[in-house]
């Protein structure tokens, strides 16, 4: 970031190799659309050359401030879509995301990286259908708790325990990554920040 | 609450599902309780990862080319008020002529306070140079030492376009309208057509718990909303900003909301209603 910063254009290069992929295939989740996930991806990519000093260390790893950024730009899309069209129905299966093995193992992502894909990914499969079908209704559709009781049909209440109950195991599930009594920051110093 | 309710609350908050009732009680207790504070952070980091478990798909490989062409770029291509003047209705026009005149009157007579704002921000920018300067890189590390050094750059960059987008005479403010929130928060907007600068002056701006930010948004035509700017105020409560000038076309509002995660929702402080005023500026 702090080449990027520099304006260094070799930067945004191995940047966008290294994460183009992932930045791509959350706003292709999230929107169900190649091309509209393509100018997600180019939107993001662009706001990180423009912006860099919007991400800050301090509050995060920079992978999870990247996917953060796409997710929320995505679902701004997702919106603006949905109230043009109405009638559309996006996501009918969201489990099938992690029925679909992965069509691209990508080298570029680094080994610590791809090792925290294959534990999150193992530890969204562990989870109860139905709890996955509500956080990844959350997630990727950006709906509410009552959004979701409406779209699935379930009680408010159950709705409500079945977010809680996933998240907490995938607290659990994935605390390695997240209660390793570092401050998150001190993770990216090793390679993340340095593209 | 009970123990499962509180838990409730906090991962539903870090995932962004709650409504907004609960979204503001979420808030308040991450506010007021560490332990809940830290438990929601836990939270925020477990909601972070679930983007991981996506299939990985590749982008069309023209995508590269394009990224990086506009990077190489660099232009802006937020609309300029000029271009929005040429979709201006005549009849709006001739309606609001005498607003502008008054408005124009009153730019003229707050030049001399430009001038000494600006004399204000070239003091800062001085300082700024000179904690430049002064970073002792044989005492920190390296790594720090760039780190501040780029931060401090970036700022002073800031500060110049900041300077000159002041120093425009002809440059367009709009003062923000308080809302209910604001909470004698007060501001305007600025846009300067030849810098192709817009920024936004703020102060007597409220304290935030810690994990909130304010965030600027912008409305287009569409009604399509764009997070332009993230920051936190000075200790008196005083920002000024360059805002991103890609996160949104053709900007009719622009609002100041706080909001309590990354993502930019909550309320809103300020509003300037802009396509009015800026389309017929003369």
């Amino acid at each position: 970031m702090e080449a990027i910063a520099r304006r260094e254009i070799r930067a945004l290069e191995d940047l966008y190799d290294r994460y183009s992929a992932l930045v791509f295939s959350v706003a292709f989740r999230v929107l169900r659309d190649n091309q509209l996930a393509q100018d997600v991806a180019q939107e993001v990519f662009l706001r990180v050359w423009r912006q860099p000093t919007s991400y800050d260390p301090a509050r995060g790893r920079f992978v999870s401030w990247l996917m953060s950024v796409t997710r929320n730009r995505a679902l701004d899309e997702l919106r603006k879509v949905t109230r043009r069209l109405r009638s559309e129905d996006q996501d009918d299966d969201p489990v099938s995301g992690l029925a679909t093995a992965d069509r691209l193992d990508d080298p570029a992502l680094g080994a610590e990286l791809a090792e925290q894909r294959v534990a999150v990914r193992a530890a969204m499969t562990r989870l109860p259908p139905e709890q996955r079908r509500v956080i990844e209704l959350a997630y990727f559709g950006g709906l509410t708790q009552i959004e979701i009781a409406e779209r699935t049909g379930d009680p408010l209440g159950t709705v409500k325990t079945r977010i809680r109950l996933g998240m907490r195991k995938l607290r659990e599930s994935l605390a390695e990554f997240v209660a390793d009594g570092r401050h998150p920051a001190a993770q990216l110093v090793e390679g993340e920040a340095e593209a | 609450m009970t123990p499962e309710e509180r838990e409730a609350l906090l991962s539903g908050h870090a995932l962004g599902t709650l409504s907004e009732p609960d979204a503001r009680d979420a808030a308040r207790l991450i506010r007021t309780d560490e332990a809940a504070a830290a438990e929601y952070a836990a939270y925020v980091e477990i909601a972070d990862l679930i983007a991981l478990s996506v299939p990985m798909r590749r982008a069309d490989p023209g995508l590269r080319e394009r990224v990086i062409a506009a990077a190489r770029r660099n232009g802006l291509t937020w609309h300029s008020p000029a271009r929005w003047r040429r979709h201006a209705p005549m009849a709006g026009m001739a309606a609001a002529l005498a607003i502008v005149t008054m408005w124009a009157v009153g730019l003229q007579t707050s030049v001399s306070t430009l001038r000494e704002e600006t004399r204000t921000l070239a003091a800062i920018v001085e300082s700024d140079a000179r904690r430049l300067d002064a970073i002792d890189r044989s005492a920190a590390s390296v790594i720090q030492a760039e780190s501040l050094g780029v931060q401090l750059e970036t700022a002073l960059r800031d500060q110049q376009a900041l300077i000159a987008a002041q120093g425009d005479a002809e440059a367009v403010r709009v003062p923000f309208q308080p809302t209910t929130a604001a909470h004698g928060a007060t501001g305007e907007y600025l846009w300067s057509d030849v810098n192709q600068t817009a920024a936004v002056l703020l102060s007597g701006l409220p304290p935030l718990p810690v994990g909130a930010t304010y965030h600027v948004v912008v409305e287009d035509a569409l009604g399509r909303l764009n997070s332009a700017a993230s920051f936190l105020p000075d200790i008196s409560g005083i920002a000024q900003l360059i805002l991103d000038t890609e996160a949104g076309g053709d900007p009719t509002y622009v609002y100041v909301i706080a909001a309590s995660g990354s993502a930019a929702q909550g309320p809103i402080l300020l509003q300037a209603q802009l396509r009015t005023a800026v389309d017929l500026f003369p």
